[in-house]
């Protein structure tokens, strides 16, 4: 309620900086919209699960998390160090968000 | 190339040349392992011995129930020796399709890797691969046991049987002999010009026919088969390292796994200058990224191979041999040696150029029909529409092709509800099936929208998307998940009282 007094102009800087705080949690919901059937903790080996693919990862994830964290993820970086666990996915986007500080 | 003298009459001949010319050359290596052709051999006998100790008769399925593994294919080979053939079944897919496709094929055994207290398989004999490897030799009556069982085996005997989606819900296995699998290796070889120094680099999964080639075309011609990792398919920098490191101078993979390549550039990351052959099929090859490939790798040779599983693998190609502009589609091109494929429009008559009609496969190539399946088997292995004289089987594959002026076809689509998805070929039938048993759900269709690859599912009922997956998952691979999942309040109808598919496909498949 306090935020009526927002002007446009700074709930859309607040919420884009709200948006770039990466949490687990998110990367996990991310998992569960795309794939409901797997469960997934925090060091969850993804591949390993049976439930995510390289469709799941080039058609789903990496397109939604490029959109929400305004980042572009190159090929060099698509490597199981980064993508193998949501905490590892977690990690990498810590510092690539913080790159475009 | 010609080395064989007389006929091919049984694949373990393949072998048993290799192992003779190349016994210290690797023929299968994974992750964790790898065989020579000696010890291939070594092992497809011991193992063969075993297996034919413990099931009388000759000519019955052998269900595999093994991870894409050296091992897998060890299996495979053993079980030929044993006089049998092997049903190579998807460790992944759901319990209730593997129950479906054991209680049609009523397999002799089960044989895996520590499998015995799978309830799946409680019905079934279960048969270790460690102790059958591990049991005690006796080569003498070995020796005896395997030449017996040759001597009585003919070409036209089944090597393997092969499921694919049914729209009723049941999976339909194909049975292939070891003379359309022979034929093929020996085409495939000539062709492309395989030998001892080929190292294919193996994506597709053993349950699927497109690794035929893979394997038949390796042991042929005393190659190596490197089976890829899985997971590298989502990392294709690493996977190209992967492919450089291991020598991989061969590829036969899906558009799709070649696309994952062409768009993540890792070509300009790794380069690939032993890789001499890049064939796909299995779904249409997006020209873009052949375009991607081609533009990095212009010495290689590129195909489109096209076929149904039910004529082993494949019987129209197209070898590359012209630029294609990014729209244009790539030809599924000319009859392979010795298969005739032929088109007739729906009044029964062979198609010209520019004419567009249903495609036919005649030919060693095309397989013995359906499993356990009369009904199926005489609806598209039928007596060739242009003549009647004598009995003269085709295989109707209810795809459309299209002939163009340089008389090579091009691929149009299909008659029925079949789809192509992921390279995986998938009856929407079979998924209203699993969704319409759904208590929940009143009625339910399933789509595809071609643009963006999707399978939709279009339901009316009170269940939520979660429910209806998880209770889907059970029913179905993966592969065959509806993506997109649409309530309405009331199915169309069309003038028949049917659901009114056109309207669906319409509204929600060509956005």
């Amino acid at each position: 309620m306090e935020r009526h007094n927002e002007t446009m102009e700074e709930q859309m800087e607040r919420m884009d900086s709200e948006m770039k705080q990466v949490q687990l949690e998110d990367i996990i919901n991310l998992f569960k919209e795309v794939q409901p059937l797997g469960n997934y903790e925090e060091d969850t080996l993804l591949y390993e699960s049976g439930y995510v693919d390289s469709l799941t990862i080039f058609g789903r994830v990496l397109p939604e998390l490029e959109k929400r964290y305004g980042i572009k993820v190159e090929p060099p970086e698509l490597i199981p160090e980064h993508f193998e666990t949501p905490a590892a996915i977690l990690k990498y986007l810590k510092g690539k968000v913080a790159q475009l500080v | 190339m010609e080395k064989w003298n007389g006929t091919i009459r049984n694949v373990l001949e393949y072998i048993e040349h290799s192992a003779r010319e190349y016994p210290s050359n690797p023929a299968f290596r994974d992750d964790k392992t790898q065989v020579t052709y000696s010890e291939l051999l070594q092992q497809t006998r011991r193992l063969g011995y075993q297996i034919a100790k413990k099931i009388s008769g000759m000519r019955n399925p052998i269900a595999v129930f093994m991870d894409k593994s050296v091992e897998c294919l060890i299996s495979f080979f053993g079980i030929a020796a044993s006089g049998n053939f092997y049903v190579c079944m998807d460790t992944q897919m759901a319990p209730e399709r593997i129950r479906k496709i054991l209680n049609s094929l009523q397999p002799a055994a089960v044989l895996g890797k520590s499998i015995q207290n799978e309830k799946l398989f409680s019905d079934y004999l279960i048969l270790d691969y460690e102790e059958l490897l591990a049991a005690g030799t006796e080569e003498g009556k070995q020796q005896e046991c395997l030449k017996n069982i040759r001597r009585n085996m003919i070409d036209a005997d089944p090597l393997y049987i092969l499921y694919t989606s049914g729209s009723t819900g049941i999976p339909k296995g194909s049975v292939i002999s070891h003379r359309s699998v022979i034929d093929y290796a020996e085409w495939v070889s000539r062709i492309f010009q395989f030998d001892e120094k080929t190292v294919f680099g193996s994506q597709t999964p053993f349950y699927f026919s497109m690794s035929v080639l893979d394997i038949f075309t390796t042991i042929r011609n005393g190659a190596a088969l490197q089976i890829i990792p899985k997971k590298l398919f989502s990392f294709p920098v690493k996977l190209l390292e992967y492919m450089k490191e291991t020598h991989v101078n061969a590829i036969y993979w899906v558009p799709s796994a070649l696309s994952i390549v062409a768009d993540w550039q890792a070509l300009d990351y790794v380069a690939l200058p032993q890789l001499h052959t890049v064939l796909f099929a299995g779904e249409v090859m997006p020209t873009r990224q052949l375009n991607v490939w081609r533009s990095h790798l212009p010495e290689a040779r590129y195909a489109n191979l096209f076929g149904p599983t039910e004529i082993t693998d494949i019987g129209l190609y197209y070898i590359l041999d012209r630029e294609f502009s990014d729209e244009e589609p790539i030809p599924i091109g000319v009859p392979c040696e010795n298969i005739d494929a032929f088109a007739v429009t729906e009044e029964g008559k062979l198609i010209g150029k520019g004419e567009t009609g249903e495609l036919y496969f005649r030919g060693s190539f095309v397989g013995c029909g359906y499993y356990n399946n009369p009904e199926k088997t005489q609806e598209v292995f039928i007596q060739n529409p242009l003549q009647s004289s004598y009995p003269d089987p085709v295989y109707r594959t209810g795809d459309l092709v299209r002939l163009n002026e340089r008389g090579e076809y091009l691929y149009q689509g299909r008659k029925d509800f079949q789809i192509k998805h992921m390279g995986y070929r998938i009856e929407l039938g079979e998924i209203e099936h699993a969704a319409g048993s759904f208590q929940k759900l009143e009625r339910a269709a399933c789509i595809y929208h071609t643009g963006k690859d999707k399978i939709i599912l279009i339901y009316q009922g009170t269940a939520g998307k979660e429910e209806i997956m998880a209770y889907l998952k059970d029913l179905l691979p993966a592969y065959m998940m509806p993506e997109v999942m649409v309530q309405v309040p009331a199915m169309p109808l069309n003038a028949n009282g049917k659901i009114d598919r056109k309207r669906l496909q319409e509204q929600y498949g060509e956005t």
